[in-house]
């Protein structure tokens, strides 16, 4: 398959057929990230659209030093923060300051609880994370889906996001246990 | 030895820690019964995550963005030299038109300014005639609109049809009658 550099300089010489190649590529992605952190299919497929179409456009400001796929997925998350502007949510909002310390999880976990993983089949279990995923404060939620639906690498996050490694991993913890414990109350 | 802290188990699936860390955690998960509990309870709960269906995408998604993008991409350099190389056009006409006609640079640009200063002279007075007259005549057409319903309303169950069309017609004469004074006042369209 052609790399993303090629594409993307082809893309800039005109041919079409490469960008639609880039598209073809990276729409489920997308759309998985967009999807799990809108919660309506429709609205992720619209938004992904308006991605391409900006991507497009800004081609020429790609620098291919860079991962295209992050480069991407920025564009995806600054359309999701004007989104949210306009519906009069705060980046961080619909939750409490997260304690973003260095090392020390911002929920401390202090008992050992029973189990949520193998209280239900796989199915039912991946049933109930679509569910109480949307719980989950939206830039927290953000930076989990990033790390565990799209499988970027810490560091690819820290640079879509501009946070410190540290603190996506922390944040990416936070969203975890609140996941846990939204699992726990969902019995 | 006190417990894995969770954080450490989640980092330590991700095949993120160390490899002095990943010995220390092993060594101490060995020992560990309730530690080793909770570690393949997050294993499942990390593949139950990793394994979410994908949302579907239509088969036409490619075609509707294919369809929505502009001709061609901006380049990183054309973004840049747009403006550039709109001012050296517009200089490039003003040295063309010297050099064909012989005329100062100095007097084409007072030219200009002057051109520019009476076109900006007529287009504002006129904007706000314009602006004022469509305001009033909003007004105008809000009020007798409103109190038109309103009277029609009050008196729509005691009036046959033929009477109600009749009085809309006047009504429409009342206001081209208002609208026709309107015109004269603000001297719209009209010349001394």
């Amino acid at each position: 398959m052609t790399d993303d550099n090629t594409l993307v300089r082809r893309a800039l010489e005109g041919d079409r057929k490469a960008f639609e190649m880039i598209v073809l590529k990276y729409q489920q992605p997308l759309v998985n990230y967009l999807g799990r952190m809108t919660g309506e299919r429709e609205t992720a497929l619209d938004f992904a659209q308006d991605v391409f179409v900006k991507a497009y456009s800004s081609l020429g400001s790609f620098r291919p030093s860079f991962k295209f796929s992050t480069w991407l997925f920025k564009i995806a998350s600054n359309h999701l923060i004007d989104h949210w502007r306009k519906k009069k949510l705060s980046e961080l909002s619909l939750d409490r300051p997260f304690d973003d310390g260095d090392g020390s999880p911002g929920l401390q976990v202090e008992d050992r609880r029973p189990s949520v993983a193998r209280r239900y089949e796989l199915a039912e279990l991946r049933a109930r994370i679509e569910t109480v995923l949307a719980r989950v404060p939206v830039a927290l939620r953000e930076l989990f889906v990033l790390r565990h639906v799209n499988e970027f690498s810490y560091e690819e996050i820290a640079e879509i996001k501009g946070l410190p490694v540290g603190t996506v991993k922390n944040r990416v913890f936070q969203a975890k246990e609140i996941l846990r414990r939204e699992l726990e109350g969902a019995r | 030895m006190s417990c894995l802290r969770p954080d450490r188990m989640d980092l330590y699936l991700e095949d993120e820690l160390s490899g002095a860390e990943r010995a220390e955690f092993e060594r101490h998960l060995a020992a560990c019964p309730a530690c080793r509990l909770e570690l393949e309870d997050r294993r499942l709960l990390g593949r139950a995550i990793m394994e979410l269906p994908p949302i579907e995408v239509p088969e036409s998604f490619v075609k509707a963005v294919m369809a929505r993008l502009p001709r061609a991409p901006r380049s990183g350099i054309s973004r840049v030299l747009a403006p550039v190389t709109a001012t050296a056009a517009v200089l490039a006409a003003f040295l063309g038109y010297h050099l064909a006609t012989g005329e100062s640079l100095i007097d084409l640009l007072g030219a200009a300014g002057r051109a520019i200063a009476s076109f900006v002279g007529l287009a504002v007075p006129l904007g706000a005639k314009v602006f004022m007259a469509l305001r009033i005549l909003l007004e105008l057409v809000k009020t007798l609109g409103t109190a038109l319903l309103r009277g029609l309303g009050i008196l729509a169950p005691f009036l046959r049809p033929e009477v109600i069309s009749i009085a809309f017609v006047l009504g429409l004469a009342l206001f081209a009658v208002v609208v026709l004074g309107l015109k004269k006042i603000v001297s719209l369209g009209e010349r001394p």
